[in-house]
């Protein structure tokens, strides 16, 4: 797919502005009434998902030309999806959110790349991370752990994958091995790579480098086949939006069921597996994060006829994400009461730290991050919880109020 | 750069760097509308520059800037359609989506003040709470109510309860052509903001016509919307995730919808005078089954017209009314369901409906209440032209319906655009009178040059048959194109020409610039 | 030859000339005749046009001439508040538009009526009774007021629910603009003449355009001074098949302008007034009774044609139900008071020589403004400190509240009996104070008029312009209104 190939959803977009707040029917208070962190921060309409489609299409139609403008516009957005997602709600034939992915790809394919992307980028082949980080930093989570690994020949039923992020932070590659060990109690026949884990490279896809994506991705899909398993279980939700998303739609197979963490122990409380444990008398608001709600709906095939009259199974809305199974193992806390904001699941508002802003536009990432925040304590909860590491980063930034990854409530409240 | 250097420096110093951008993608941004426009084309002039004002005093002093360096500039906020556009090279647009407050919600006055911005849903929400509610127009609950009242049109499902939006704005606020800061009506004086005119001559009347100038008549910064007794829903609760027509909503009791289907307009039209004088209507409005099937079912209805029985079983309900009915009291609500049942009655129309408990009664009477299903109307064959729109006499408005339909059949039999099965009427009632207001509906694909052809023939038709058959009005004429504009001209007291002449003394220079003529 | 003369004499030339009347006698009485305590000119002559066509042709020789005019529709030549007469220091010839008093049309299937300027209330209603229908109109109006007059002048009428904005009930209308120019507004302008448009079944009714136009509201309130109206559209209403009153009193008038914005919004009750004790004397000629409640609601409740009495019924039984919340009770008759005496003045016109404003003798001062309906309570109290002030009783001042735009908001009415040096000291002392409470005087009259353009100030400067749009030779009325720069 091409830019050129969203010439029609250009076009077609009514500009009804429906891509900038959230449904009327949803929204509960001032403050949670838009649904775009780029346009909430930026305001002009260029950087709302509409504005995009009329960027894209002035490109198109030859009124302009892919720039440094370009550029700036197509990468002032944590490509969270929520426009395409609104949208969809009134029309089904316009990919609001594939057009962002293909204004970045145009801008790689014309030069105008981020020195600080190119970094991120580089790393992957040359450091086997999206992070530009040494692979000498790389944590051992494993050590000391009676789990298998690939590098030792060995062959398990479920791939585990780690991601980027949760090797090198220290406090995340701890959880990483609890979480792991809870599984290893449960006789869950795992099987990882540990500290030669290749990299999902989530990061090249959604900043337009599809080529350096597709390499590393066919690494990591080599590696899953070697393992033996039927199944990857991911603790990275923005490797689990790449593995849904991006990987199919770019022709990799890994060829084995994809879930995320908190599936599989939803999966096993709801077998039986695990239980509730220690209360905790607390109320909490739940995050989702866009990478695994909206944006993680699973690729369902290019559709080459008239989008007007694509059949639903075909059209991605983002309702496929998964909301269900983080809330089932939040009510099987004893004591906690989750309290919801008013933008969540598929309308959930993003929490600015995704598709490459860290390091470009930090304002962008604080103005969305506090946002989201200021949603949260609304809601009176004593802590927020989310289920992915830069959600957590991101919102534990801005401060005020406690914030919880999910898998670390499981890990102390359910056995 | 289209603006001098020097003029975007001054602007800038008012705005800030960050507010105000000449990049040409950006403003390319602001270039594109596919509805609301005379011709089946989607670019519309890009600005010069785009600027983005927080404050009136900042609008005010861009357009001091603007007529110091004799710069064009248009106002726009939620920007929904062609009129928004940019209308020449050196027009610089004024996007007011930093203005984005409600105000004040005064609930013992029915009043809500608010900014360009503040979208009509998020009014709606903060007024039901005070068992208030205001006029949504079909542009939806994302759409801006201050630029429905003071700077377009004004048509809704709500009219018959709640008028039309014209007539909805009280005081405002204004930056006048010439930069100065104006409170037009009651609030020059601090007096509050229930009265759109005075003292003297309506300041208010000279810059709000029965249209509005589409930001060509200074910038309104504030204005006051009138909000009408509302004993609906006051918060939406929705049991379920689903999206606009899942959701499913707790309607209350008091709460009725009811789908009223008549096989003439002529017991239409009866039943629609019986329904303005019993007000029994909160929402209503005729809904065409074809534009509506071609907007919701889109595959469907493409095949189902198709296959001659079924056409013929879909066209015995294409003239259908959409009514919700909310009860003020227990008795109220008895009353006007039994007057419904007995109008029904007395113009041969089937009715059914009752509580809004089923999955079609909610879908409708949701979208009709917050006005948000329209946007899916572009799932048809791509998006649609209205025509007529000149709000009269009832009995009026359904000739104009009539009248449509029979140009479009005959388009329909030539092949030349989408069957609808004809009647793509939009009908409804406003203020609970005998005046009504009608939107004949052509659906249409912009890419196929047929279609587009056909578009601009249904549209110049309709305007004929207004114009020979003394139908009330110019009504949609007026964004028809100049050639419709200036057919009206002399034959409507020369409105155009007084038009140009307000223009030329309220702005002299013509700097806020008009995008149909 | 003046001016003046050369004006006569082309008018004279005519065809279908209008009558000139420049006797003496008949000049005076425009001098004589006004109470309004504003000195007055005597007009040049008097000019009786029976057609619009004289309208516009005797506008444009008054524009070729330079002959100012001031315009009246009402019978007679009595004015209480002076707009009508030639201001003071003035040459001006009057154009009187009483002789144009044809109702055009009566088009009950649109509730709709076509009028020239000197239709009256009385006149109209009684051409309206046949066909079940009635003119909505302020508070017992003398029955020589002209409609459309009444109406251009944002004189509120009693049905609140039914005004859903300020010019209701009146619509479309055909104006001579002062520069001479025909305009006819609302959907009245076309296309087709008049006639082709009632032919094609329109109701003239649709009051805004064409287009981006809105000049009749935009006159509404210019006292003349801009255009004069040669017809216009007014829309009726049905008088039902049956009616009865209602009445809630208190002495909190902030409980019951409550009830009453409570009702009103719920479309509850017809004609709904609100008087204080004074008021219901000079009204309804009741003796005060200073056990009487200070405050009464009355309003009206009408049955139409589908379940009349349940109609009725359920609106009196909601009606209660909102009273009782506000611990009010809803009486359907009260002591001393018949029925018939209320529905008299609710439906009709004044008595001959029996004009309800003036029960007390002429020499009355009269103050009025808008406001939302809490404010009457705090400008009612002003009003009564200022009568005390001014040495009157203020037991014997008269407030009169109209709700208006669905009880947006009121007309708020003072009124007393007053010789002319009180009734002046008066005016300039709760003038003063009800503009520094933030008082909307939509219509200023008087000698308050400079105080409240200059206050409302914004709006001030754009006078002019509008000014200049419709009478750029400033022929119309004047030194009337405030129009800064020029052409007075």
């Amino acid at each position: 797919m091409a830019l050129m190939d969203y010439k029609v959803d250009q076009g077609w977009c009514n500009r009804c502005s429906n891509c900038k707040f959230i449904p009327s029917y949803r929204s509960k208070k001032a403050e949670t009434m838009y649904i775009c962190p780029s346009i909430t921060r930026y305001h002009f309409n260029a950087y709302s998902g509409c504005g995009k489609l009329e960027v894209g299409y002035s490109i198109n139609d030859r009124h302009s030309e892919v720039s440094a403008s370009t550029q700036s516009i197509a990468y002032k957005c944590t490509l969270c999806g929520a426009c395409d997602y609104t949208c969809k709600v009134f029309r089904k034939d316009i990919d609001v959110a594939e057009n962002i992915e293909e204004l970045r790809k145009e801008c790689v394919q014309a030069g105008f790349v981020y020195p600080e992307h190119k970094a991120l980028i580089d790393s992957v082949a040359k450091n086997g991370n999206q992070l530009n980080r040494p692979p000498s930093d790389r944590i051992d989570w494993a050590d000391g752990l009676q789990i298998k690994q690939t590098a030792q020949g060995d062959t398990g039923d479920i791939y585990f994958h780690v991601g980027d992020l949760n090797s090198f932070d220290r406090t995340l590659a701890e959880r990483t091995k609890k979480v792991a060990q809870l599984l290893l109690r449960k006789n869950i026949d795992l099987i990882t790579s540990g500290l030669s884990e290749p990299s999902a490279a989530d990061k090249a896809f959604d900043l337009g480098f599809i080529d350096n994506g597709k390499a590393a991705a066919q690494k990591l899909a080599a590696e899953v086949k070697r393992s033996g398993a039927k199944m990857l279980v991911t603790l990275d939700a923005h490797a689990f939006t790449a593995f849904h998303w991006y990987y199919p739609r770019y022709g990799i197979e890994l060829g084995v069921e994809v879930l995320h963490i908190t599936e599989l122990l939803a999966r096993l409380y709801a077998d039986g597996l695990l239980h509730s444990g220690t209360p905790l008398d607390k109320a909490v608001t739940y995050h989702d994060p866009c990478n695994l709600g909206r944006r993680s709906e699973p690729y369902k095939g290019e559709y080459e006829g008239d989008k007007r009259r694509r059949p639903m199974h075909l059209t991605r809305t983002g309702d496929l994400g998964v909301y269900a199974a983080p809330r089932t193992l939040l009510r099987a806390i004893p004591g906690l009461t989750l309290i919801e904001m008013d933008r969540i699941k598929g309308w959930s508002f993003c929490c600015g730290n995704g598709a490459g802003v860290q390091e470009v536009n930090p304002d962008l990432l604080r103005n969305t991050s506090e946002n989201r925040m200021v949603e949260a304590k609304l809601t009176g909860a004593d802590a927020v919880v989310t289920a992915c590491a830069m959600c957590e980063g991101a919102l534990a930034t801005v401060g005020g109020m406690e914030v919880i990854d999910l898998l670390d409530l499981v890990l102390e409240h359910m056995e | 750069m289209f603006i001098s250097e020097e003029a975007y420096k001054e602007i800038e110093t008012i705005v800030g760097a960050e507010y105000i951008t000449a990049d040409e993608q950006i403003c390319d941004s602001y270039a594109q509308h596919l509805f609301h426009r005379p011709d089946p084309q989607l670019w519309v002039q890009r600005p010069a520059a785009v600027v983005l004002p927080a404050t009136t005093e900042e609008v005010s002093a861009f357009v001091k800037v603007c007529n110091k360096y004799k710069i064009k500039y248009k106002a726009t906020s939620t920007g929904y359609g062609a009129h928004n556009g940019a209308t020449a090279p050196d027009c610089v647009l004024v996007d007011l989506r930093r203005m984005n407050r409600v105000i004040e919600v005064d609930e013992k006055n029915m009043i809500a003040i608010v900014e360009p911005y503040a979208s009509s849903g998020e009014i709606q929400r903060k007024v039901w709470d005070k068992g208030l509610n205001l006029c949504i127009t079909t542009a939806g609950p994302q759409s801006s109510t201050l630029a429905s009242i003071t700077s377009h049109q004004g048509g809704s499902c709500a009219g018959a309860s709640m008028g039309y939006n014209g007539r909805n704005l009280l005081a405002c606020e204004w930056v006048a052509p010439s930069g100065e800061i104006v409170h037009v009506g009651s609030n020059d004086n601090g007096g509050g903001w229930f009265s759109a005119d005075g003292p003297g001559p309506s300041l208010k009347a000279m810059i709000r016509g029965y249209f509005g100038f589409d930001g060509a008549m200074g910038i309104f910064t504030k204005a006051a919307v009138k909000l009408y007794h509302w004993a609906g829903m006051r918060d939406y609760e929705i049991s379920n995730d689903g999206n606009l027509y899942e959701a499913d909503v707790a309607v209350p009791e008091n709460m009725h919808f009811y789908t009223l289907i008549h096989e003439t307009w002529e017991d239409l039209g009866e039943a629609y005078y019986q329904l303005g004088e019993a007000e029994i209507c909160t929402y209503m409005n005729k809904f065409s089954i074809g534009v509506t099937g071609w907007g919701y079912m889109p595959a469907f209805f493409e095949k189902a017209v198709k296959l001659p029985h079924l056409r013929e079983a879909l066209k015995m309900g294409r003239h259908r009314t959409v009514i919700v009915v909310v009860g003020n009291s227990e008795r109220d609500l008895a009353y006007k369901v039994d007057c419904l049942k007995q109008i029904a009655e007395d113009t041969n129309a089937i009715l059914f409906g009752g509580h809004a408990d089923t999955a079609y009664a909610k879908a409708h009477l949701c979208s009709l209440v917050k006005a948000d299903g329209y946007a899916s109307l572009f799932n048809g064959p791509g998006t649609f032209h209205v025509a007529m729109g000149a709000d009269e006499a009832l009995s009026v408005t359904i000739k104009q319906a009539q009248y449509a339909q029979e140009i479009k059949e005959r388009m329909i039999a030539e092949g030349v655009t989408a069957d609808d099965l004809g009647d793509g009427a939009w009908v409804g009632i406003y203020d609970q009178s005998t005046r009504g207001h009608n939107e004949a509906t052509m659906i249409f694909d912009p890419r196929d040059p047929v279609a587009g052809g056909s578009m601009g023939r249904y549209s110049a038709e309709c305007a004929e048959v207004l114009y020979t058959k003394h139908l009330g009005g110019i009504g949609f004429a007026a964004f028809g194109g100049p050639e419709q504009v200036m057919m009206f001209d002399e034959a409507a007291s020369n409105y155009y020409k007084h038009t140009v002449r307000i223009k030329e003394i309220f702005d002299p220079d013509n700097l806020a610039n008009m995008t149909f003529v | 030859m003046s001016n003046v003369e050369a004006f006569f004499n082309s008018l004279q030339k005519m065809t279908n000339a209008p009558k000139l009347i420049t006797d003496e006698g008949a000049r005076a009485a425009y001098v004589s005749e006004n109470n309004s305590r504003l000195p007055v000119s005597k007009p040049l002559a008097v000019i009786y046009p029976t057609c619009a066509e004289q309208v516009q042709k005797l506008t444009e020789l008054a524009n070729e001439h330079r002959i100012s005019l001031v315009v009246r529709s009402s019978g007679g030549t009595e004015s209480t508040r002076g707009a009508s007469l030639p201001a003071e220091g003035t040459r001006c010839v009057a154009v009187n538009l009483s002789e144009m008093n044809r109702i055009m049309n009566i088009d009950p299937k649109n509730n709709m009526v076509l009028i020239e300027a000197g239709v009256t209330y009385g006149q109209l209603n009684e051409a309206l009774r046949p066909y079940g229908l009635y003119c909505e109109h302020p508070l017992a109006p003398r029955a020589e007021k002209s409609v459309i007059a009444s109406l251009l002048d944002r004189e509120p009428v009693m049905t609140a629910k039914h005004i859903w904005d300020i010019p209701d009930p009146l619509c479309c209308m055909e104006m001579v603009m002062g520069n001479g120019t025909v305009f006819r507004s609302g959907s009245a302008a076309g296309p087709g003449t008049l006639d082709e448009m009632l032919e094609s079944g329109c109701g003239i009714n649709q009051s805004q355009g064409p287009v981006w136009l809105d000049l009749g509201r935009v006159i509404t309130g210019s006292q003349g001074t801009l255009a004069i109206v040669t017809w216009a559209s007014v829309k009726v209403r049905p008088i039902g098949s049956m009616s009865t009153l209602t009445y809630v009193q208190s002495d909190d008038i902030n409980t019951l302008t409550a009830y009453v914005s409570m009702v009103v919004r719920q479309r509850l009750g017809e004609e709904a007034i609100i008087l204080n004790r004074r008021g219901m004397a000079q009204v309804f000629g009741l003796a005060c009774d200073a056990a009487m409640p200070k405050w009464t609601y009355i309003s009206s409740v009408r049955g139409f044609r589908l379940f009349p009495e349940r109609y009725m019924g359920n609106q009196l039984a909601d009606m209660e139900d909102i009273a009782k919340e506000y611990g009010l009770t809803v009486l359907r008759e009260l002591p001393g008071l018949s029925n018939e005496q209320v529905n008299t003045m609710l439906r009709d016109t004044s008595p001959k020589g029996g004009y309800w404003r003036q029960r007390y003798g002429k020499d009355v001062f009269e103050l009025f403004c808008i406001s939302t309906m809490d404010k009457l309570s705090s400008f009612s109290a002003y009003a009564e400190t200022v009568a005390t002030r001014c040495g009157l009783n203020p037991d014997d001042l008269c407030v009169y509240a109209q709700p208006t735009q669905m009880a947006r908001c009121c007309h708020i009415e003072f009124l007393i009996n007053a010789d002319v040096k009180t009734a002046d000291a008066m005016e300039a002392l709760l003038g003063t104070v009800l503009l520094e409470n933030h008082a909307f005087f939509s219509r200023p009259y008087g000698k308050l008029k400079k105080a409240i353009y200059e206050t409302y100030a914004d709006q001030q400067s754009f006078m002019p312009l509008i000014k200049l749009f419709f009478d750029e030779n400033g022929l119309m009325n004047p030194r009337q209104l405030v129009y800064e720069g020029g052409n007075q």
